[in-house]
């Protein structure tokens, strides 16, 4: 048999093994290349306004904290909804505390997430729900919890998700993150945890699909040979 | 619609095939570099535990009212050991005292205790120094930023902000080789990680087009049955026949193949460039009898009038049932094999037993009765090339040869199994008679195929194909008469020594007629047959008058196997005959034969083309 004949034999019993996971691999290839990575992101969704701390005004000092909290770390200076706050961090974790009063200010209650939410979001729907998670959901998996979930009703089931203990927006999350996260979890073939590009099985297909791409650039070599004597 | 797809799809992979062969490539490069090292976990040192905050001595508070600049967040920070406020306004960040708020600048000092504490490994650091200009390997920071490059296996360099001390990247070589390759992936060449750019969403929809198309094409392409393993499949026999119309030779196949894929498994190379994707055109093959419904790919490389003959591509047409198919080209397609001649002995003065060693250990299809074609190649031999032992030298020396023996074209010869295979180690065992041309005065040159067998000696290579013919044993232990003549002797020395090995019970008869004992061959390997197995027996029936010993009979061969078998045999329907010899043996056997009421069914013979 000619060597021809071998490549398309080679192509097509390749094709066989690796083929659909091409088309994942293609298919989402497109979409996260075509879909531009700030919307996908969701910066058309959330904005966290960022106003300059106060110039004048009477905070509190940083003794006073200090003296509370003996075993602070450090703190952030911040201003969160409009308000001057410090982000105390102590061995005991982090805290709240309002720049103005000096009192305890966190973690952030319902009202708090409900006004967080709706001065981030961008968009025209309504607040659908607020839940303070324990368990973080698939989405938002690698960030700590709890965190206050806000979900609104527009046509991205739009998700933000904020830091009781900081105030922090953590994630925004859309249909088309969403997608494109499954078509990312297709494209490295980690299906646990959607980011370990280091799993064999990856490892494995895609040297089989190297093996595919060159048996179908061998069969370029003979596919474009019309009647030429043979 | 499928040719469509087909051209479609071969001339996207043409133009993206390449980078397809990139993406599997870095993707696989991608996958093998250990995330952790390529991120320089393994020269990174683990936290340091986080230090009490001094007490402060100036509130954030004065800071922020003293900047001319918006501060959006004042937080604590450590610059190396040195405890100071980072102040950010969303865009940039700078260090203030927090004794007295004054300006913190990171020096060379701060950068070197920065990176010496963030580092684990044998390298050394370099003195930190300044970028001019930032590369791809800081791609997404702005502002000043101090380099620390390690003398490690690796190459680690840590990046400093020249702004607030934090540490912005860890470089290694295993990052810039995959970073290397994620450029290529992405398709990137300006190196700022952009996988938004044009270039990558062409091809990114070039590659779906491919998959998409590919996929069709492998529904298209695939037939149920190959998944299923040949010998799980029903056998079909097709019948090749040349253009001449003359029958080649039946292959074996299984339903499901391609007929391009089971005359190819059976050294019938038919033409093809594109090696059985229906895209050259090539492979064209006449189907006898009904042939399918033409397909769209038949439909663009076949015209309608050769289509209603029945012409339709081979390596679309699948084997359905036993077939007659007819190939433009006939046996100068069959796959040319390699041997070494092992040994060349000289059976007879004029004829000469060849065993060659095959390169490719032969199939079952080379059966006894089959002939091969030996591919002569041009040649230019002198007389004395034409090698033969001292007992024969008289016999050659009565030959007028020419001094030079020139055969200016290669051309094929055939020639019978004079052995079964297995009989012969595997081996190819050939019978080939000398043929000196004529003689006299209208002399014509002597046999191109037998002049260049007879100058071969062993360890020369020879090419040939085959097998061809259809004369074979038939099947069932019908009586089988063989009657031969010359060069004859070889397909029915085949058949005997292969029906004999086998246990066949059935009697056997062989006549064999020459001129004399000194051109008869193999007598004594006949005559120990004969001893050996009772229900063989072996007539040599000699033409010439000079000498007739015991137990020799007179005259030609298929007189005296009338004589002595046919005339008085009680059933010679139910015989078989098998006959092969020189033209006017042959003609005068079959009349005889005809004559005798035998139907043409039960005779079989091998005219040797003649």
């Amino acid at each position: 048999m000619k060597p021809a004949f071998w490549a398309r034999r080679a192509h097509k019993w390749i094709a066989l093994v690796i083929g659909v996971q091409a088309l994942l691999w293609s298919i989402g290839g497109l979409y996260m290349t075509a879909m531009s990575i700030d919307f996908i992101h969701g910066d058309h969704l959330n904005h966290v306004a960022a106003e300059p701390l106060p110039k004048q005004g009477d905070l509190v000092d940083p003794a006073v904290i200090a003296a509370r909290y003996p075993a602070m770390n450090g703190f952030r200076l911040k201003r969160l909804l409009g308000e001057p706050i410090y982000e105390v961090h102590h061995a005991g974790g982090v805290d709240l505390v309002d720049a103005v009063t000096g009192r305890l200010s966190g973690p952030i209650d319902e009202e708090k997430a409900r006004q967080l939410a709706l001065s981030a979001y961008q968009g025209d729907a309504p607040l659908e729900s607020l839940q303070l998670l324990d368990k973080a959901p698939q989405e938002v998996g690698t960030r700590p919890v709890p965190m206050w979930q806000a979900r609104f009703g527009d046509s991205g089931n739009t998700a933000l998700y904020f830091s009781p203990q900081t105030g922090n927006l953590l994630a925004t999350r859309h249909t088309y993150w969403r997608v494109f996260d499954f078509l990312w979890m297709l494209h490295i073939m980690d299906y646990e945890q959607r980011s370990d590009v280091n799993n064999t099985l990856l490892r494995v297909a895609a040297s089989v699909a190297l093996l595919f791409m060159l048996s179908g650039v061998w069969l370029l070599f003979y596919s474009f040979r019309r009647r030429s004597a043979a | 619609m499928t040719p469509w797809i087909q051209k479609l799809h071969k001339w996207v992979g043409l133009i993206i095939g390449l980078q397809f062969v990139i993406w599997a490539a870095s993707g696989l490069v991608m996958s093998l570099l250990d995330t952790a090292t390529v991120n320089n976990q393994h020269h990174l040192a683990p936290a340091a535990q986080a230090l009490p905050w001094p007490e402060a001595e100036i509130s954030p508070a004065v800071i922020v009212a003293r900047e001319s600049r918006p501060v959006q967040m004042v937080e604590t920070h450590w610059l190396a050991a040195e405890p100071v406020y980072r102040l950010s306004d969303g865009v940039s960040s700078w260090l203030a005292d927090i004794r007295d708020g004054s300006s913190v600048p990171v020096t060379a000092a701060d950068v070197a205790a920065i990176a010496a504490r963030d580092y684990v490994g044998d390298g050394r650091p370099a003195s930190p120094e300044l970028m001019q200009e930032n590369t791809w390997e800081v791609r997404g920071h702005t502002g000043p930023i101090w380099r620390v490059a390690f003398s490690d296996d690796d190459a680690t360099t840590l990046y400093v902000s020249g702004q607030d001390g934090t540490i912005l990247e860890r470089r290694n070589d295993t990052w810039r080789l995959f970073d290397f390759v994620m450029m290529l992936h992405f398709m990137d060449y300006t190196r700022q990680q952009d996988f938004n750019n044009p270039l990558i969403v062409m091809a990114g929809a070039g590659g779906l087009w491919l998959a998409l198309s590919g996929i069709w094409l492998f529904f298209a392409s695939f037939r149920l049955g190959e998944f299923i393993p040949a010998r799980w499949r029903p056998r079909r026999e097709l019948t090749v026949y040349g253009a001449d119309g003359g029958k080649l030779r039946s292959v074996e196949s299984h339903s499901g193949d391609t007929v391009y894929l089971a005359l190819g498994r059976n050294g019938l190379q038919l033409p093809s460039n594109c090696g059985g994707g229906q895209s050259c055109g090539l492979c064209v093959v006449r189907v006898r009898g009904h042939a399918p419904p033409p397909s769209s790919a038949d439909r663009m490389h076949i015209d309608a009038t050769r289509l209603r003959s029945g012409y339709r591509l081979a390596c679309n047409l699948p084997v359905t049932s036993d077939g007659q198919i007819e190939v433009a080209g006939g046996a100068a397609l069959w796959t040319e094999r390699v041997a070494t001649v092992v040994s060349a002995t000289a059976v007879t003065p004029f004829l000469r037993e060849f065993v060659l060693a095959p390169e490719v250990p032969l199939g079952p299809e080379f059966q006894p009765g089959a002939y091969l074609q030996v591919h002569v190649p041009g040649y230019r031999l002198q007389r004395n090339d034409l090698d033969h032992p001292e007992l024969h030298r008289q016999d050659w020396s009565s030959l007028s040869l020419p001094e030079n023996l020139v055969c200016k074209e290669p051309v094929r010869r055939s020639y019978s199994l004079s052995l079964p295979v297995e009989k012969a180690g595997g081996n190819v065992t050939l019978l080939a008679r000398f043929s000196p041309g004529r003689q006299g005065k209208k002399q014509q040159p002597a046999g191109k195929g037998s002049t260049y067998l007879y100058s071969l000696k062993p360890g020369d290579r020879v090419c040939f194909s085959g097998p061809f013919g259809d004369f074979a044993i038939k099947p069932g232990a019908k009586e089988k008469v063989f009657i031969g003549g010359g060069a004859g002797m070889a397909p029915l020395r085949a058949m005997v020594h292969s029906l004999l090995e086998s246990g066949a019970e059935e009697r056997i008869h062989f006549w064999y007629g020459a001129r004399n004992m000194r051109e008869a061959p193999y007598v004594e390997e006949m005559e120990a047959l004969a001893r050996k197995h009772a229900n063989f027996t072996w007539h040599l029936v000699l033409s010439e008058a000079a000498e007739h010993g015991a137990g020799l009979i007179r005259g030609l061969v298929h007189e005296a196997t009338d004589e002595g078998l046919l005339q008085n045999h009680p059933d010679l329907k139910s015989c078989e005959f098998y006959l092969c010899g020189p033209p006017a043996m042959l003609a005068a056997t079959r009349s005889l034969l005809a004559r005798l009421g035998i139907a043409e069914e039960q005779v079989a013979y091998d005219d040797f083309k003649i």
